[in-house]
């Protein structure tokens, strides 16, 4: 599995638009920040949301109106995270994919996929008979935290994949190295 | 009476607020269009510069 | 004439001297003559516990630099809430008044957190960001920004929205999501220089 990634990796790496986005600093650059600032967007519209839900923003506003409202934006915002993100994979693909806290982040996404899944389910079953109370019942609050929390655990891993601590070298052997996707004998990093 | 007193202050005070939110908001909107259009002119010419 | 200029306009007049005084600062040549006396404080910052923490542990500052974006999310969010209220872009259908004065308590939250973390972030690395024009220029717009929010957008909002000039409030939604995407924006860019 791991060699399939790295080979994927690798030849996504020989493209001609990998490398020019790679080694373009402006280009590169703006790519990167755009995904960063957008995070006021995307998670600054669920931020709002989950701690409406909490109590502890806009409590006197229906929660399903911040809940439908913000989505809107938050969605925009999350689409053009997506967009620069895939682009960022694209222009580093081997390091990327080889980077645990990259794994780590991929992971965390599909939980917070489930999460607001369940989370909007269970919401509109019920929103009905708690619209106006300032803290929603405690399984959407439970919703509300673990958003909070996985979303805050993503940025923490977006941030760390910068770092160079745990990069795979030519002879992986720690249970990090396994983890990461390291490649024995890889000739590419 | 004290009751106009009152409002008098209060619409002295809007027009205050509100003449410093237009001069500030002002200033701001030309200084980020000038800002921002003088980066932007940088690195083009930079990147004409380097690609011709 | 003038004494019922400067006694009816107490607060136009003040941000007039500080926009001149910031403007004065930034391109008068008023920061030259203080910026080599500065390079002292720069070089002690970094021998603080935040200084040393910051540049010898790594994973504390790339944490404390996640906590930094965090707390922006949180702050550029409620920016976007409450000037899009004013633009008439999102929640259109709750009143000005409650979304501006609500998200104002988040931002707050938002900011502090922003302004702790920035604190540790700047001592980490407080000789490298002396010398970065992009690192004064956040620092000009981030004054720029709180004061404009505290000192001018939050006065004029308190009063009935009903009253207001709409060109006047629109125009304060746009000039304050620009000043926040310029602190934000430039922030990014110190990553990137040096």
């Amino acid at each position: 599995m791991n060699e399939l990634i790295y080979n994927l990796a690798v030849w996504l790496d020989d493209t001609e638009w990998s490398r020019m986005l790679h080694e373009s600093y402006y280009m590169y650059n703006w790519v990167e920040s755009t995904h960063v600032l957008t995070l006021m967007v995307s998670l600054g519209m669920l931020f709002l949301i989950d701690l409406r839900m909490l109590g502890l923003a806009l409590p006197d506003v229906p929660a399903s109106r911040i809940a439908e409202r913000l989505n809107v934006p938050m969605l925009i915002g999350f689409a053009v995270m997506f967009i620069t993100g895939t682009l960022l994979f694209y222009a580093v693909p081997v390091r990327t994919s080889q980077s645990l806290w990259f794994r780590i982040k991929m992971g965390l996404l599909v939980a917070c996929a489930v999460n607001a899944f369940l989370f909007h389910k269970r919401m509109n079953e019920s929103v009905a008979t708690w619209d106006i109370e300032p803290r929603a019942p405690s399984r959407i609050r439970l919703g509300a935290m673990l958003s909070l929390t996985f979303w805050s655990i993503v940025v923490v891993c977006g941030r760390f994949i910068a770092y160079d601590w745990f990069d795979c070298d030519t002879s992986p052997n720690t249970l990090i190295d396994i983890v990461s996707g390291c490649v024995d004998g890889q000739t590419r990093f | 009476m004290t009751d106009e007193i009152t409002s008098e202050n209060k619409n002295a005070k809007l027009k205050d607020d509100q003449a410093a939110a237009l001069v500030v908001a002002q200033a701001f909107i030309v200084f980020s269009a000038i800002y921002w259009f003088t980066q932007i002119e940088s690195v083009r010419e930079l990147l004409q510069l380097a690609y011709g | 004439m003038n004494a019922v200029i400067l006694t009816s306009y107490p607060r136009t007049l003040t941000v007039v001297a500080v926009l001149l005084t910031l403007l004065m600062l930034a391109y008068g040549g008023a920061m030259d003559a203080v910026y080599p006396s500065l390079l002292g404080v720069f070089e002690w910052l970094e021998t603080t516990w935040f200084g040393v923490i910051g540049k010898t542990w790594g994973a504390a500052f790339a944490f404390v630099e996640a906590v930094h974006l965090l707390g922006l999310a949180l702050l550029g969010g409620c920016v976007l809430a409450g000037d899009g209220r004013l633009l008439g872009v999102v929640l259109t259908d709750v009143p000005v008044q409650t979304v501006v004065e609500r998200t104002h308590r988040v931002f707050v939250c938002g900011l502090s957190i922003c302004l702790a973390t920035g604190i540790f972030m700047a001592c980490g690395v407080a000789t490298k960001i002396y010398y970065l024009p992009v690192y004064w220029f956040k620092m000009l717009a981030l004054s720029a920004g709180m004061l404009f929010h505290f000192q001018v957008r939050r006065p004029l909002l308190g009063h009935d929205i009903q009253n207001l000039n709409p060109v006047v409030v629109k125009m304060v939604a746009v000039a304050s999501l620009l000043v926040w995407f310029m602190v934000a924006a430039t922030g990014r860019w110190i990553g990137f220089s040096g």
